[in-house]
């Protein structure tokens, strides 16, 4: 056991703070703040001005305080609301000119910013965003070939601003949610891909999420377009030092799905948690995530593995609009010592023959609690809609929680929706049968735990399978006596 | 939390119904009634009445009960027809019958036969006279905050009439007794009843209920807003079944409050047929171990009706087992909606609940609107929960008309096969019949015109 305690007993990995010297503006937020952030990034007048919609309409918005979950009253005028390393004269041109330091941030975070190919052979595009800024995007000139439009969210606003003012906020409008037009008004960067027509994108594209600055928010935006008869996979990865004060990331992520696209958006989420006996720090992850299947047979899937975070409140959702589009959403959601998560999923149902799939599968432990938050909507219009929902939660040790909260709306008498939900624990019986065949409990349970998990995993691309499946046995050791 | 049941600000609408509640008749009451009565007044106040921003009350449409303002019954009691109630009576209950009539005890029509030693099936407002040694220690106590909602409140302080039963330990009754609610409003205005029940089953005592709400179809407005609160001791046993046939034109809205000690049992039928606003509150608290429960749920709806069942089954003690099966058939624009959630607390280990909610939806201009939740605080639990939503399976229907069956009649006969898992556990035959031919009369009653879609999913 000594051995395996000494690796539960391990710090989070990723706990490390980068000493880079930042460029930081004062804490708090008005429209002055606003005007900053947008004058630092040349932004164009439509965005100042989206930005300014957004922040007034922010200010009439009350703090939603219907999730489960619990945490103390942030102030908004205590946030950091934009920090960034600090930029050499000139824009770096090439990998070669990014301040070196960051480089080797993210090399310890195991992310490769080098062109190199991966052990798999297979490239992968990265996106690092670093605090506030995107640091460097690698493959961006190989895609260009390609007619793929693979950068940060910044330099999309002043190259391609037409797609952007069409496409900002057509999935999640300013008005959308007390979080998202926080982002609104004051997003930083965050990064933006463009797929043209009839392109499947050679390789998969990724964006690396570091916060790094004590005190700062994060609040990204990504915008991903996949235009007719084209196909992209996207990963998502972040983490973040530990500090004692929370720290709250407030993302938005806008997919758009033309006609016969196919969009795969996939996340591990590993967050600092905050400290495992005292639940002192630890980030706030108050993301809204939604995909527009606008075109008809347009097919968007969410793949999400959420480990991190003191609070995870998400729901990637998928609003199907063309005929014979498609959603899916796979979930996994760890939650150990006294993390929360309120996660689920929204599939709302417009066109004709609209298929949906929602499998979630929550794990808690410790003193965590987990709710599974789901809303099936079936419009009038949705002729032959289908919904098939499964979640299960697994509970280990007696003092976590788990909650489920479906909601499902139908109008349409031709659909079919099916709810199914389990809870369950580990058996003493499972963990014996391994036992008796010489496999000790912590290598059961995570054998286990993975079966559990399999529907999900197998949807995640290989190196993020392997990822995740190694990620879980960490973070559940010790948790079962 | 998800479900907030209190609104933060009085509304002023929810004062409406002082005028609906006898306040005058309070000073006769005795002391500890009357402070019953007035502090649920103040807390209806204080709650005034729910909006749509409420969790549990987001798909509830209340404008049918905002829309008027309802009084209490004024003179003497209106002749029912001949025949009224023929078709609701339950043979087997003949013995043991309670009938109301707007709100009011109707002995003529009531018979209450010899009673083992110490049993009192009553009606309310007498046991309170003559019995408040057993009335005062339970009316309205140890209830669980998820059913004093502010219509909860508005009952215990606006009732006066209502059912008394009390079984000593050791009694089993074997005929099933039945409770009547029949309104026949013909004052023009919109009337309240407020009908109350306070059960006591004594330890490992037995009984068959059933409650019965008929609305004679050419009655005015009315509100019936009802509260039951039945305590199970240890090892007894129940079967309920509540039959709402409601007028159209009627708002029904009950609260049901079921504790459960040790080794006690619960079966409980809810059929909805009726009303335009109809919504059932059940909240039940396994306290004991090895206490168990089943819900069952049936409604038929058509017109514009709206059904709502909210059902909360809290699991304290360890050992107890819950199950739900919940079935709306909907047509025409009716609505219906299910909200269900099961509580599993921290110590209650070896809980098992399971949780069914399916709709079968006949009409496009239907909807349905179904939650079934779970709240887990134990990892020692076997829990599952489902809901379906679908219609009748265009190939069983297929093979109905390949045997020369009329569509119609494949249609009532699947409708009916849908219905009859409910219907078939009912434990009082009669009631079995009835209920299926009033299915049927709710199929064909629905404007909607079935027919088979040719070419289309």
């Amino acid at each position: 056991m000594s051995s395996l305690e000494s690796i539960a007993n391990q710090e989070y990995r990723y706990g490390f703070k980068t000493a880079i010297e930042s460029e930081i503006i004062p804490k708090g937020l008005t429209e002055e703040t606003i005007r900053l952030i947008s004058a630092k990034k040349n932004e164009p007048a439509f965005m100042l001005d989206f930005r300014m919609k957004a922040f007034h309409h922010w200010k009439k918005m009350i703090e939603p305080k219907w999730a489960h979950v619990h945490y103390p009253e942030i102030d908004y005028q205590d946030i950091i609301y934009y920090a960034a390393p600090k930029a050499p004269k000139v824009k770096p041109k090439d990998l070669e000119e990014v301040d070196p330091e960051l480089l080797r941030t993210f090399d310890k975070l195991g992310i490769s910013l080098s062109e190199q190919k991966r052990l798999t052979g297979v490239p992968m595009a990265v996106d690092a965003v670093f605090d506030s800024v995107s640091v460097a995007t690698t493959f961006k000139k190989d895609l260009l070939k390609k007619g793929i439009i693979f950068c940060s969210f910044s330099e999309a606003v002043l190259e391609y601003p037409e797609l952007v003012e069409k496409y900002l906020g057509s999935v999640v409008p300013y008005t959308d949610n007390f979080f998202a037009a926080l982002n609104s008004a004051v997003f930083s960067d965050g990064s933006f891909c463009y797929v043209p027509k009839n392109t499947i994108c050679p390789m998969d594209l990724s964006t690396y999420f570091r916060i790094n600055t004590e005190g700062s928010g994060q609040f990204e935006r990504t915008l991903i377009i996949c235009d007719d008869y084209s196909k992209v996979s996207y990963l998502e990865g972040c983490t973040a030092p530990m500090f004692d004060t929370n720290q709250l990331h407030a993302a938005v992520v806008e997919l758009v799905a033309l006609e016969s696209a196919e969009i795969k958006y996939s996340t591990v989420q590993n967050w600092y948690a905050g400290d495992p006996k005292t639940g002192k720090g630890g980030i706030y992850n108050f993301v809204t995530k939604r995909g527009k299947c606008q075109g008809n047979n347009s097919h968007i899937s969410w793949t999400q593995v959420e480990t991190g975070s003191a609070i995870t409140w998400k729901y990637p959702s998928c609003i199907l609009q063309g005929d014979n589009s498609k959603g899916e959403f796979y979930s996994v959601a760890l939650t150990n010592h006294l993390q929360q998560a309120d996660t689920g999923t929204k599939m709302i149902h417009i066109g004709k023959n609209t298929s949906s799939t929602i499998i979630s599968k929550g794990i808690s432990a410790g003193k965590s609690a987990n709710s599974y938050r789901g809303q099936v909507s079936v419009k009038k219009s949705a002729q032959g809609a289908r919904n098939y929902t499964q979640c299960d939660s697994m509970l280990i040790g007696g003092q976590c929680e788990a909650n489920t909260f479906p909601y499902i709306d139908v109008q349409n008498s031709s659909a079919k929706v099916e709810h199914e939900a389990s809870t369950s624990k580990i058996s003493e019986e499972q963990l014996f049968y391994f036992r008796q065949r010489g496999i000790g409990t912590e290598e059961a349970v995570s054998a286990i735990i993975n079966g559990f998990c399999k529907d999900v995993f197998r949807e995640l691309p290989g190196e993020f399978a392997v990822e995740a499946t190694r990620l879980l046995g960490l973070k559940l050791e010790n948790s079962v006596g | 939390m998800v479900m907030e049941m209190r609104s933060r600000t009085p509304s002023s609408t929810g004062l409406a119904f002082e005028s609906s509640i006898a306040s005058a008749g309070w000073a006769q009451l005795p002391p500890w009634l009357k402070d019953l009565k007035e502090s649920a007044l103040q807390r209806h106040q204080q709650l005034g009445l729910p909006t749509r921003r409420q969790e549990s009350w987001r798909f509830v449409d209340l404008s049918p009960l905002t829309d008027r303002a309802y009084a209490p019954l004024s003179g003497s009691l209106p002749t029912l027809p001949p025949q009224a109630l023929e078709a609701f009576l339950h043979p087997e209950s003949n013995e043991f019958r309670l009938v109301f009539l707007n709100g009011r005890y109707v002995p003529t029509l009531s018979s209450v036969a010899s009673l083992p030693p110490g049993a009192i099936i009553t009606e309310l407002s007498q046991a309170i006279s003559e019995y408040p040694e057993l009335v005062q220690p339970y009316l309205d106590t140890e209830i669980g905050p998820e059913s004093m909602d502010t219509f909860h409140d508005l009952n215990t302080a606006a009732f006066e009439h209502g059912v008394f039963m009390y079984l000593p330990d050791n009694t089993v009754l074997e005929t099933p007794i039945q409770i009547m609610f029949v309104i026949h409003n013909l004052q023009e205005a919109p009337l309240a009843v407020y009908p109350r029940g306070l059960f006591i089953i004594g330890q490992s005592a037995q009984v068959t209920v059933t409650t019965t709400y008929l609305g004679l179809p050419e009655s005015e407005h009315y509100l019936n807003n009802s509260v039951f609160q039945w305590i199970l001791k240890e090892n007894a046993q129940l079967n309920w079944m509540i039959l709402q046939t409601e007028s159209p034109n009627s708002v029904h809205l009950a609260s049901t409050a079921l504790n459960l000690a040790q080794d006690s049992q619960a079966n409980i039928f809810t059929t909805t047929f009726g009303g335009q606003l109809s919504r059932q509150n059940l909240h039940v608290r396994l306290l004991g171990d090895n206490a168990h429960c089943a819900l069952n749920g049936l409604s038929v709806l058509n017109g514009t009706s709206q059904g709502h069942d909210r059902t909360q089954i809290d699991h304290v003690s360890p050992h107890c087992c819950s199950e739900q099966l919940y079935k709306s058939i909907l047509a025409d624009q009716s609505r219906s909606e299910f909200d269900g959630t099961i509580v599993i607390h921290r110590g209650a280990a070896l809980s098992q609940a399971d949780q069914l909610n399916r709709t079968l939806l006949l009409s496009d201009e239907a909807k349905v609107h179904t939650r079934p939740q779970l709240r887990i605080d134990n990892d020692d639990v076997k829990c599952s929960h489902g809901a379906t939503v679908g219609q009748l399976n265009e190939d069983e229907l297929f093979y109905l008309a390949s045997r020369g069956l009329s569509e119609q009649l494949s249609r009532t006969l699947l409708t009916l096969g849908f219905a009859g898992e409910i219907i078939e556990k009912i434990p009082v035959q009669s009631m079995q019949q009835h209920l299926r031919a009033l299915v049927s009369q709710q199929l064909n009653a629905s404007e909607t015109k079935q027919t088979l879609k040719t070419g289309g999913s």
